[in-house]
């Protein structure tokens, strides 16, 4: 008979070995619903309290009054409870309120008076003396948990547990669908390009891990690099474009174009960011144009951008289309292609604007990948960081430091700023 | 020598309530910081022109309506350095508090580095605060006794009604808001549902409603153990805990929102070193040790997830003090630091702060929520003086002013966003959710539409930190209405009895502990002993 092996369980456990036994831990050792343990509990203990040292713990849940402060037992010191002004109520709302206490058998008649209703007292758990510290019924639930996990869903339905429709363990791994970031101005082309970017993100990730490790070897010259780099738009991968020029293969275009629409709204931006700073600084720019116009034509190209403008504004008509997926993976292909044209690529992140180094034009536009991954490569060429650095400064000199075209509408006397 | 009466079973498996999350407006910003926009390359500076930006039209519109019909026909002045003297106008711009309390950069740079620093105050607010108006052109400074009753921080967008004074100052006579955003769902909530439905208090819960469980401040791995307390809460929503009456209600918990504050500060004493293990020895079982470094505050939310995980879904959103970052808008946990509970994809971890929208049986239409883990609001009331400020009229405001962080980025460390600000309240949530915070607070916030023709209104709510309060709300997600539950323990140590500022330890001594919100637990030195 069960209720025998149960009367067992609990006399070994409790009585002899002195553990506490929680209705939870009943019904999972004996595949009862909660309620029957509860009643178990309870029976064993009206059957054994007599013959031996047994305490019972109970639940009692319920009601209690809204306002706690017209109760009576309050000590009265400073008018009761201390109040915090700072939450006094404004307007707020009285609200039902339900407490459900966990109480030794020698309180719960108090306990229980100061209920306006109780719903249900019930025995949680029997032990061999009272439980002082509420944290020791936390101890039979490592057992319990483990028989959950164990025998899953179908211990769940026999001991009372109310399982979700929604909820379902997904066997192996789950990796859940990457959070969508929008960004206003560019929601549109964003979601166009939020699938390949994740896909290419994993990818680029590595690129970034060790263009990362770049800027603590700067230093100084990072310090100013990201000064200058404030000139440009946010996009921090749009830096990357640059190199596209550079690497101007049919077997690179080929994954390139793959995105094509989404590389060449990048593309565009940022050659008109290239040319603009070319243009700007006076420096001649032919050969990067050149490659550009070369990557343009394999891609759709926009004829806003076909042509190097020579706009002195820096206003950008178009926010730039943040594409971090195609350009991190953009990256990641340079970052291969660097090794062989090493002598060509220039700390290309660097923020001299229009500075042709070594071949390639590189933006103002503030990047964090692009002239990480170049620097991580240049890592031993001091004669090429010694370049970067006066080209930072004279970048930074040239740079004013507000980006954003709204503080160029806005006149430029003074900027306030609050920070 | 009492006896507890029997607990009935229920023939049938209680089932329960589902919600659904659907996915929020093309409107509502997203607090995710990708590879895309995780730059830090910006000035904080663009922050309030984008905010100014957005809202100055419609601060300007609210204005118009408000002090267009005035004697003295004000008029609007565009720019903030163009008003005249003498002449009755209005401007719009951004509010900056110039208080020398507050933190400052020079200071601390200029500060003695052999004297250690003095600890930062709690409150910013002094008698020699300035309050200024920025705009693009510039900033003026406002002066006049309105300015005493209002309540000002830093990074608002506000119109102010007055003159310029002699000396160049510019004298207020009103303020006035861009007031509650629209709200896309009430109108359709008017046009297909009753809407005296939400409204109206006589609204009943009905059984079948389904019921959204809000919990902040868990601390797991605090040094006074509230793991009972949680215990209980997990049975709670389990639906084992309790009678029948309680499983039943239990049942109708959908899904559960942790917001915040998850897991306790590691408190670094100094004395020993971190074991780099994480093995320990515990003197308690289930204490937590600071000096040394433990795996089990981590390991314990895995399992108080995973049991509750294992009936219902749930969404965590980290809080001050989780290891998430300091920076606003926190980024997600990662799931795999959760251990099993990673394998449900109904377990979410969200950023803080985060909009969820929500549909169900009895509500299709969504709710929208929008929930936070307190850090912008406890940075907010720095600013006020407390007793004619009240934390739920600062959250009240914080929705008229369409902004859940205005302070952001003074003195509210947020990331540098450059194109748009998504701190902006573009479209009145249904519900917020503030968590993190001393006591358990709600109101509905109501605007009757005169202004534009639809009613809005909004739910605060205002949730307490569970391990010093042992509070649990329920909202049922198609009235609004709110339920609390509080678990404790009677008699017994450990848990919220330790932290003795609540009025339902009223057998201990109270003590009163008026701090402004720190994410220092502090612990009696007296606990109860029978």
């Amino acid at each position: 008979m069960s209720s025998q092996n149960i009367e067992d369980f609990l006399t070994k456990q409790v009585l002899i070995d002195g553990h506490i036994v929680t209705y939870r831990s009943l019904s999972r050792q004996f595949s009862l619903h909660v309620n029957a343990a509860k009643n178990a509990l309870a029976a064993f203990y009206v059957k054994s309290r007599s013959e031996s040292k047994l305490v019972a713990t109970y639940l009692v849940s319920g009601e209690v009054e809204l306002d706690p402060q017209a109760s009576d037992n309050m000590d009265i010191d400073d008018e009761g409870a201390p109040k915090d002004p700072e939450y006094e109520d404004d307007g707020a709302e009285e609200v039902q309120a339900t407490e459900v206490v966990l109480v030794g058998e020698k309180d719960l008649e108090h306990t229980k008076s100061k209920f306006s209703t109780v719903f249900m007292v019930h025995v949680y758990s029997l032990s061999p003396a009272p439980i002082r510290d509420i944290g020791l019924i936390c101890g039979p639930n490592e057992d319990v948990r483990k028989i959950d996990t164990q025998k899953g869903s179908e211990i769940a339905a026999k001991v009372g547990k109310i399982v979700g429709g929604d909820v379902k363990e997904v066997k192996g791994k789950y990796i859940p669908p990457p959070p969508a970031a929008t960004t206003s101005g560019s929601s549109s082309t964003t979601k166009a390009s939020s699938n390949v970017s994740s896909a290419i993100k994993r990818t680029g990730s590595t690129a970034n891990i060790t263009s990362d490790s770049k800027p603590k070897a700067i230093g100084l010259a990072g310090f100013f690099a990201k000064a200058g780099d404030t000139k440009g738009k946010k996009d921090a991968t749009k830096g990357k474009e640059p190199k596209k020029p550079v690497k101007e293969t049919a077997a690179k275009a080929k994954p390139a174009s793959k995105d094509s629409e989404m590389e060449d709204n990048s593309s565009k931006a940022s050659s008109k960011v290239k040319v603009k700073d070319s243009d700007t600084e006076g420096k001649s720019t032919a050969k990067t144009t050149s490659k550009r116009k070369q990557q343009e034509s394999l891609s759709e190209s926009d004829n806003e951008m076909s042509k190097p403008t020579t706009t002195t504004s820096k206003l950008k008509a178009k926010p730039p289309i943040r594409k971090g997926g195609t350009k991190r993976k953009s990256n990641v292909l340079l970052s291969e292609s660097e090794d062989e044209e090493e002598p060509q690529k220039p700390p290309s992140g660097a923020e001299s604007k229009g500075i042709v180094k070594k071949g390639q034009v590189v933006t103002n536009s503030e990047e964090e990948s692009a002239p990480k991954a170049s620097r991580a490569k240049d890592k031993g060429k001091g004669k090429q960081v010694v370049k970067e650095e006066d080209a930072d400064v004279l970048a930074m000199m040239d740079v004013d430091d507000s980006m954003s075209s709204y503080e160029r509408l806005a006149s430029s006397t003074d900027q306030p700023t609050s920070i | 020598m009492a006896s507890a009466e029997l607990v009935p079973i229920s023939d049938s498996q209680l089932k329960r309530a589902t919600t659904t999350v659907v996915p929020v407006s093309q409107e509502t910003p997203s607090f995710i910081i990708d590879s895309k926009n995780k730059s830090y390359k910006h000035q904080y500076s663009n922050i309030y022109f984008l905010r100014l930006l957005a809202l100055r039209d419609s601060v300007i519109q609210a204005a118009s309506k408000r002090w267009d019909n005035l004697p003295g026909s004000p008029t609007f002045v565009s720019r903030v350095l163009e008003v005249e003297p003498s002449q009755l106008c209005y401007i719009v711009g951004t509010v900056y508090m110039d208080m020398p309390l507050k933190p400052n950069v020079m200071e601390d740079i200029a500060q003695d580095h052999s004297i250690p620093a003095p600890p930062p105050p709690p409150y910013y607010y002094s008698a020699e605060d300035q309050v200024m108006l920025e705009d693009e052109s510039g900033r003026i400074e406002l002066v006049g006794e309105r300015l005493k009753t209002e309540k000002l921080v830093t990074g608002l967008i506000i119109g102010a009604l007055g003159m310029e004074t002699t000396d160049g100052k510019f004298e207020v006579a009103d303020i006035c808001y861009a007031g509650l955003a629209p709200q896309p769902q009430a109108v359709i909530t008017q046009e297909s549902e009753d809407q005296m439905e939400v409204d109206s208090p006589n609204t009943e819960d009905l059984p079948t409603d389904e019921w959204i469980g809000v919990v902040s401040g868990l601390q797991i791995g605090e040094a006074s153990s509230t793991d009972g307390q949680i215990q209980l809460l997990v049975e709670y929503l389990t639906g084992e805990g309790g009678g029948l009456d309680d499983q039943l209600s239990a049942a109708r918990i959908s899904r559960l929102i942790i917001v915040g504050d998850s897991l306790a500060p590691m408190i670094i004493t100094g004395k020993g070193d971190a074991d780099a293990e994480g093995d320990i020895k515990k003197s308690r079982k289930f204490g937590y040790d600071g000096t040394t470094f433990s795996t089990h505050p981590t390991e314990s939310l895995s399992g108080v997830l995973l049991d509750i995980g294992q009936v219902m879904p749930i969404h965590l959103l980290p809080g001050a003090t989780d290891p998430s970052g300091t920076i606003l808008p926190q980024q997600p946990l990662p799931r795999a630091m959760f251990g099993a509970i990673s394998s449900f994809p109904s377990f979410s971890c969200e950023t803080n702060p985060t909009y969820l929208s929500l549909s169900s049986n009895s509500s299709p239409t969504p709710r929208v929520f929008l929930l936070h883990s307190g850090q912008p609001v406890n940075d907010m009331f720095k600013y006020l003086p407390s007793p004619p400020h009240t934390r739920l009229s600062i959250v009240e405001s914080s929705l008229k002013w369409r902004h859940i962080a205005p302070t952001a980025p003074d003195t509210l460390w947020c990331h540098p966003y450059s194109t748009a600000d998504p701190f902006l309240i573009k479209e009145t949530p249904d519900l917020y959710i503030v968590g993190g915070q001393k006591k358990f607070m709600t109101k509905m916030v109501e605007d009757d539409g005169k202004d534009d023709g639809i009613q809005k209104r909004c739910r605060l709510l205002l949730v307490p930190e569970f391990y010093r309060t042992g509070i649990f709300v329920l909202v049922n997600i198609r009235t609004l209405r709110v339920k609390t539950v509080m678990f404790r323990g009677e008699g017994m140590s450990g848990g919220m009895s330790d932290y003795l500022d609540t009025e339902e330890a009223s057998d201990t001594e109270l003590k009163n502990l008026a701090e402004p919100e720190s994410s220092i637990p502090h612990s009696s030195n007296t606990s109860i002993l029978l």
